[in-house]
């Protein structure tokens, strides 16, 4: 059928099909800023303006938009110039991915063509529609409040850095602490607060010296082209001739296939390829993204005969439409076996369980007929010695469960053969090199005959840490010879792609007559579902967080990683901290009550302070890698970080009866909790990052750098640090990132380790490009001697004051004298994970005669070292935060006795929106880390670290009941509140 | 796989499709499609949005609504109150508020709609088009009996009260998610005093409050059918309390 539409203003006609939505309509004429996140509208990725109203182009008719005028954010500007949305989102730093910030911007400009001065709440509910897993919603809400200000005509706000003056303790004692006063508890429903509220706030130490590009809120160096919605996604190319695949998945938890009959989906015309067990080779593997040797066991083959969880993969088929995709997935007919399957951990590992994993050429696993993949086990001192000792033991069992990363851009890779006879694989990946090493076996390709690009990520969060579709694209390829799409929907994203690790978690600890641990037993059983992927490390990483947080001079963690039959956990932001955490706060939070201590003083006489050993950490390496060197903690903002989060949230009225019991509400309890935070940074002796830097015609570099910004700024704050160390501005970085042809090898973006290794690698690289330039400069000045010569403002300034452009020293460099490319390429790994610290602080109500629990503020002070992007950094913390509170709230993969997950969808599937959100609060304390460049550690994961246990000591400080259980839905809480007889 | 669509200009003509056309058809009420499901089902669809349903005007003392009405057109209107408004914004988010009409909702019925149950307090009644010509029926009845009062039909707008004391009272996992479940409650003029609960059966439902103890709802992972019908208590009674 023929439809009308006006365009950004332009009047167009279009052929489409009447099933067709209007985002596949606009995304097939060139609109790539319309983007996929579901096939029901609930993302909002794919909004547009319709007649100026915000509407879900993914979930309407292309039909339905015949005759109306539709706007989208490739209208708002020619060339850099940009509307003041787009200005303010690039200032105040509201892009992380950029993959939903063109419906933000447009939902953004018909809330202020209705209403040039909304309120905070008013722009809140504008972008209701519209979900974000990044940025916590907080800077995106600041940028559409900034735009309604410069819109009206007001001067824009300078978003500088809040700098705070540090707490000093009154009379020595940190634990004196009373009512500071304090800035905001709670920022105003009208909104001028958080305009005023200049971000982020932080404090300094006197330790970091000074620099001109390092530790500046500089912009993003990606901003401009995501604001204006460039195809900048995997999506967002358009190859002749791309057939489009789609998979069949299991409909059973545990099943033989004994036969599948593909026929009738092969003579359905367009169809080009059906793959699955029976003509695709059988070669194992394991697909998380690690580094080689890829941890055993190899339990996977891209397709088997056996499925082992709902969604588990039997066929995928290529053809030349996506209906005719789906419609040939539907003519395979499987003949399945179903088998009796197991979900839970603790019951997997029993006697006459089902054994999952019963494949003979089963490589690697502990023990696979009870279902153990790993069995993990480390130990400081004697821990039996240390309980005999102790003068009370406290026993805690916890559980956490299975949620999903949610990331709004699906997997998704296109596959194609290039000139060469190479395939490509463009793909939305975390790894790319451990992808490209990882496919080529299955494939039987060298790795020399594949190429795989990371463009622009909508969001990862450790999902796209696996091989988990590219050897799928790549079998399509070989087998059609055409390029292949695939993009898992919503619903596959949830039941084939991976998950968050549940986990039973039992804490032993002694104590004596102080308040001393002197022995801690933590046990676990981790659910790694149908495969084990990240299995051992997720779990080994549990054990890692869960025993170092606090000293103690016997330990002992033991752990068994277990298969069932629910979709595959493996790599989640936080990486089986969060887990870890959850139990240890709640358990040390009870400690502390039942001895009669304070909370905070029982943690702080035990937490690791500067100088403390991480003794268990040789111990529980990740991976196979040995670390022989006890790690030494060398540097801590931990107190300065509680401190500053006991004042914002206003910690003293958690004893206070007046403020707990609301009169005009007796049913509610109001509750304040906090939650100690200590993470990693990288890998040691294993993350490896590499940066090659080269200096162009008019004195700008290009850094090329295998590190993977999935939207968190790493791009960015690697070319600060190139800029910083090179004496220029951060516009004559030029980075590309990402390209296994094109850039050196880097482990990928996990493990928290972009900016202290990748980093490690760019300065040391800028560092020997600045040698190379000041040689040069010496030689043009004619210095016997150019050590002194300093890069400053493009320039190479002799001690003499002579100074010569950089443009100047590349010009003779290449064309004039003794040429020579002046460039660089270094490479990093560190024997050291330096530990970030945070204090993460939770207010809540609890209804307690429903059982809900309603959120009003979280509050997070972090040591991150050196930030060297403070609002990049803020960023992660917010964004991190509002995850984190998913996980502890109100997010839960749910299933059916079957094993068939009922609610993936969102909204059933519940993540927080704009409109609902509590209030959050970051500070960055500044600590100066000697071993990370710049001072910077880690900062992207720690977030994910205390919200869950906070919030669980809050609950207990609201209402005196310990729920040892997430998430905190309204009946789980009611229940536990009937028990205790709290109603 | 949808493979006809037709936009009528007048509600007869959309009668006249519905009657003509052999298809599984779908009267599409709303910019917002249902789900992908029930459109592999679908082969032709009736786009409503030219007919011209979707105006809100004073109506005995009350309000009607065209069934067209967009959820945000409700929100933004000059004449409705701030009871029903609240109630419809609660609804959805920004996109979709302005993509559902009020009919979508009603024909809809989701079981924990809070403002189906909103509809339910303020004596919503429907008018519904067939080619036999135009019934009223109240909104209670319709969703008891939706296909048999629809009868092949179009409903074309909806009739409420427009005052009252009201209250509403809603347990969910976060503020703005779906209720678990809802208590809505309004006495009118007359001193007459209606409750309605949404979340404890398959529609939202008008309760006498001694009636609450003989519900059973349907229990999901959200709320176990026990739990569903304390909360239903619980609720209730803030509810009336509330309104005297």
């Amino acid at each position: 059928m023929q439809i009308q539409l006006t365009i950004n203003d332009k009047a167009q006609s279009f052929e489409c099909q009447p099933h067709e939505t209007l985002m596949r309509v606009l995304r097939r004429e060139g609109y790539f800023s319309v983007r996929y996140g579901s096939d029901s509208g609930e993302t909002g990725a794919a909004a547009i303006l319709l007649d100026g109203k915000l509407v879900s182009a993914d979930a309407m008719l292309a039909a339905q938009a015949d005759g109306h005028l539709i706007e989208t954010v490739e209208g708002l500007s020619r060339g850099t110039n940009i509307h003041p949305i787009q200005d303010a989102f690039v200032r105040t730093g509201a892009i992380q991915s950029g993959y939903s910030t063109p419906a933000m911007i447009l939902a953004a400009k018909a809330l202020l063509e209705k209403n040039p001065n909304p309120t905070e709440q008013e722009v809140r509910d504008a972008i209701s529609g519209i979900l974000d897993r990044e940025t916590g919603y907080l800077k995106p809400v600041l940028a559409i409040l900034e735009a309604a200000a410069v819109m009206r005509g007001e001067e824009p706000s300078e978003i500088v850095p809040n700098v705070l003056t540090p707490i000093t303790l009154p009379g020595g004692d940190l634990f004196d602490y009373g009512d500071r006063g304090g800035d905001d508890f709670r920022s105003g429903d009208d909104g001028s607060m958080l305009r005023t509220r200049r971000l982020p706030k932080f404090i300094v130490s006197d330790e970091v010296p000074e620099t001109k590009v390092v530790g500046k809120p500089e912009i993003k160096v990606d901003a401009l082209k995501l604001v204006k919605g460039n195809p900048a996604f995997v999506d967002d190319v358009e190859l002749r001739g791309m057939l489009y695949a789609a998979l069949l998945t299991s409909p059973h938890a545990h099943a033989r296939i004994t036969h599948i009959d593909d026929s009738e989906a092969r003579n359905l015309p367009g169809v080009h390829a059906v793959l699955h067990y029976q003509n695709v080779p059988r070669v194992r593997y394991a697909s998380g993204g690690q580094t080689w040797p890829n941890p055993k066991p190899h339990d996977q083959v891209s397709f088997d005969n056996k499925v082992r969880h709902v969604g588990d993969r039997v066929a995928a088929v290529a053809a030349e439409t996506p209906e005719i995709a789906y419609a040939a997935v539907k003519l395979i007919k499987v003949t399945y076996e179903a088998l009796p399957a197991v979900f839970d951990e603790n019951e997997a590992i029993q006697e006459g369980a089902p054994i999952i994993h019963d494949e003979p050429d089963m490589e690697g696993a502990y023990d696979p007929q009870h279902n153990i993949s790993h069995f993990i086990h480390a130990q400081v001192g004697d821990v039996e010695q240390g309980f005999a000792e102790a003068d009370q033991i406290f026993e805690q069992q916890f559980y956490v469960h299975q949620v999903q990363q949610v990331p709004i851009e699906p997997h998704i890779c296109i596959g194609y053969w290039d000139s060469d006879e190479r395939l490509v694989l463009r793909s939305s990946t975390q790894v790319p090199f451990h992808a490209r090493r990882m496919v080529a076996p299955l494939l039987g390709l060298p790795i020399k005959r594949i190429r795989v690009i990371k463009p622009r990520i909508g969001g990862g969060f450790g999902a796209k840490q696996e091989m988990l579709i590219e050897d799928i694209v790549g079998h399509l390829v070989i087998a059609t010879g055409r390029p292949v799409r695939l993009e898992l929907t919503r619903q596959q994203e949830f039941m084939s792609s991976r998950t968050r690790h549940p986990q039973t978690i039992t804490y032993k600890t002694g104590v004596d007559t102080n308040g001393k641990l002197v022995a801690q037993l933590m046990t676990v059983v981790g659910n790694t579902g149908a495969y084990a992927t990240h299995g051992l490390t997720v779990q080994t990483v549990t054990g890692l967080r869960g025993l170092s947080s606090y000293n103690c001079p016997n330990k002992k963690f033991e752990c068994k990683v277990v298969y069932t039959n629910i979709p595959v956990p493996g790599a989640y932001r936080g990486y089986g901290a969060p887990q870890a955490l959850f139990a240890l706060e709640a358990h040390m939070e009870d400690i502390a009550v039942a001895l009669g201590m304070d909370i905070m003083e029982f943690k702080r006489m035990n937490w690791v302070q500067v100088g403390d050993p991480l003794d268990i950490a040789p111990h529980l390496g990740e991976g196979e890698a040995e670390v022989t060197v006890i790690p030494i903690i060398k540097s801590s903002g931990l107190e300065q970080c509680v401190l500053q989060g006991m004042q914002a949230i206003g910690w003293h009225r958690r004893d206070d009866p007046s403020w707990k019991l609301d009169p005009e509400r007796p049913y509610i309890r109001r509750g304040i909790g906090f939650a100690m935070c200590m993470h990693g940074t990288a890998i040691p002796g294993m993350d490896m990052g590499g940066a090659s830097i080269k200096i162009n015609d008019d004195g700008s570099f290009n850094v090329l750098v295998g590190a993977t910004d999935l939207g968190t700024g790493s791009d960015t704050v690697l070319a600060q640090m190139a800029a910083e160390v090179l004496g220029v501005p951060l516009e004559d970085i030029i980075i590309y990132s990402s390209d296994t042809d094109m850039t050196p090898f880097d482990t990928g973006a996990y493990a928290s380790s972009t900016t202290y290794i990748s980093g490690t690698a760019v300065k040391r690289a800028a560092e020997q490009v600045r040698e190379q330039i000041k040689e040069r400069a010496g030689l043009m000045l004619k210095l016997d001697d150019w050590s002194n010569v300093d890069l400053r403002n493009r320039q190479a300034v002799a001690p003499d004051g002579r100074a010569l452009s950089l443009g100047a020293i590349a010009l003779h460099s290449l064309h004039t004298q003794d040429q020579r490319q002046i460039m660089a390429t270094a490479s990093f790994v560190s024997p050291e994970s330096p530990p970030p610290f945070a204090g993460q602080f939770a207010e809540i109500e609890v209804d307690i005669q429903t059982g809900q629990v309603t959120v009003k503020k979280l509050m997070m002070a972090v040591d991150c070292g050196v930030a060297i992007n403070p609002i990049t950094a803020s960023g992660q913390v917010e964004g991190g935060m509002v995850q984190a509170l998913g996980y502890g709230h109100c997010e839960e993969m749910v299933y059916d006795a079957d094993g068939r997950m009922l609610n993936p969808s969102l909204g059933p599937y519940k993540i927080y929106r704009a409109d609902e959100m509590p209030e959050l609060e970051v500070v960055l304390v500044q600590t100066m880390e000697p071993s990370g460049p710049f001072g910077a550690k880690a900062v992207a994961e720690i977030p994910k670290d205390g919200v869950a246990p906070a919030l669980r000591n809050a609950i207990y400080n609201a209402t005196g009941v310990q729920i040892n259980r997430i998430p905190f839905t309204p009946e789980r809480v009611w229940t536990a509140l009937q028990a205790a007889g709290v109603n | 796989m949808i493979s006809q669509y037709f936009r009528p200009k007048t509600i007869d003509e959309a009668l006249q499709l519905l009657i003509g056309t052999k298809n599984k058809t779908m009267v599409l009420a709303s910019q917002l499609l249902p789900d992908t499901q029930l459109e592999e089902t679908v082969e032709a669809v009736i786009d409503l949005q030219a007919v011209g349903l979707d105006k809100v005007e004073a109506h005995a003392g009350g309000l009607k609504i065209g069934a067209m009405t967009r959820l945000q057109t409700m929100v933004d209107d000059g004449i409705i109150c701030d009871f029903t408004k609240e109630a419809t914004h609660a609804e959805s988010s920004s996109t979709f508020r302005n993509m559902q009409t009020i009919g979508a909702i009603v024909m809809n019925s989701d079981p924990e709609s809070r403002l189906v149950a909103t509809l339910l307090v303020l004596e919503a009644h429907l008018t519904i088009l067939t080619v036999t010509g135009v019934s009223d029926v109240s909104l209670s009845e319709f969703l008891a009996e939706k296909e048999s009062l629809l009868n092949g039909g179009i409903l074309t707008s909806i009739t409420v009260a427009n005052d009252g004391k009201t209250a509403s009272a809603h347990v969910s996992r976060t503020p703005a998610d779906k209720p678990i479940v809802a208590a809505v409650g309004r006495q009118d003029a007359s001193g007459r005093t209606l409750l309605a609960l949404a979340g404890v059966a398959r529609t939202p439902v008008l309760v006498e409050p001694r009636e609450i103890d003989a519900l059973e709802p349907p229990g999901d992972f959200r709320g176990s059918s026990a739990y569903r019908k304390q909360m239903a208590q619980v609720l209730s009674q803030r509810v009336l309390s509330e309104i005297g």
